[in-house]
């Protein structure tokens, strides 16, 4: 049986207001799932985690989201400049408290079709939020490169941790 | 490279039913936890409450947010004090349609670590009869620092024969 889930890359922010940058993402997996756990550094209680494929801050990306936060609400948003994953705890939560995210990538590296991404989020503090999001990516480019963060895509606090896994078909 | 979606171990309830599924000794050797859970309960309603306990801890540690759908419309509930991780809504109960078992999928990142603990549900009862039934995306925190060492489920009715449950460990290396 081939190997199907396997880790590409794992790092973890070693001080705060570091964010994650994964570079030279083989093409050689069929989908790529991105596992986020972590806490903004952000002096607020919580903050949106978002990120760019390739480095392109175009307004190329999309989402609508369904979410959770004491009452049910659908939001689209398009032409933005990164993809969304909703919010993360940040600075003002309680104390330990991290949050996640699993971004799944599919067909990463095909060059030709948009690149779409289904996200669930899940953070709970003082604020709470369920989040599930589909984002899209406008490029025919493969993905050969994740960036990460809250707050300037970095913002983050020491101790999280971000897995790149690599997902083959066959 | 390193296969990293490890079953650790799975529990397949027996020809008498089981009032709990337990997941003990668990080692703290991976990143994540992942649990797929597949249930049918004795409890005489379409539907039944699933709940997870860590390590035997009760209190008052456990919270959740949950984003329900059920056919005609979406809610948003938040608990808080809590004994147990409360799965509203995600077993199939005893007058559901027979044969038909929920789904149950839990993430856990970062359980052996001293900050608390993060967890994300999804869970779905489907039935297709007429009658009330719910898809439900959930957050969760267990406010300790400790470890998880072992996992409990339990229900208001037990669990009836073919229920399963799987516990894998996700390496990030």
């Amino acid at each position: 049986m081939p190997l199907t889930y396997e880790p590409i890359a794992t790092a973890t922010i070693a001080s705060d207001g570091q964010g994650w940058d994964f570079t030279s993402i083989p093409s050689t997996y069929t989908d790529l799932r991105l596992v986020v756990y972590g806490r903004g550094t952000y002096a607020s209680t919580t903050f949106g985690g978002s990120g760019r494929f390739n480095n392109d801050s175009g307004t190329n990306y999309s989402y609508t989201r369904l979410f959770s936060d004491g009452s049910a609400q659908s939001q689209r948003n398009a032409n933005t400049d990164t993809f969304n994953v909703g919010e993360l705890p940040s600075a003002n939560a309680t104390a330990n408290v991290f949050g996640q995210a699993v971004i799944d990538i599919f067909n990463y590296a095909n060059t030709t079709t948009y690149k779409t991404l289904l996200v669930r989020t899940s953070t709970m503090t003082s604020t709470s939020y369920t989040f599930t999001y589909v984002n899209l990516w406008r490029s025919t480019a493969a993905i050969n490169r994740i960036t990460f963060g809250t707050a300037g895509l970095n913002s983050m606090k020491a101790g999280s941790m971000a897995t790149l896994y690599g997902i083959k078909a066959a | 490279m390193a296969n990293t979606f490890k079953a650790i171990a799975t529990v397949t309830v027996g020809s008498g039913g089981a009032s709990s599924i337990d997941f003990t000794s668990i080692p703290s050797t991976y990143t994540d936890l992942v649990i797929k859970l597949s249930g049918r309960t004795t409890n005489a309603n379409l539907q039944d409450y699933l709940a997870m306990q860590f390590n035997g801890s009760g209190g008052t540690a456990y919270s959740h947010s949950d984003l329900t759908g059920n056919g005609s419309s979406a809610q948003s509930t938040i608990q808080t004090g809590l004994d147990r991780y409360y799965f509203t809504y995600v077993l199939n109960g005893a007058t559901s349609t027979s044969n038909t078992f929920s789904n149950v999928d839990v993430y856990i990142p970062n359980y052996a670590s001293s900050n608390y603990k993060s967890i994300s549900s999804d869970g779905v009862p489907e039935n297709n009869t007429t009658g009330i039934t719910y898809t439900t995306l959930s957050a969760g925190l267990w406010s300790s620092t400790a470890a998880i060492t072992s996992i409990n489920f339990v229900a208001s009715g037990s669990f009836v024969q073919y229920s399963t449950a799987t516990l894998y460990g996700i390496k990030n290396s």
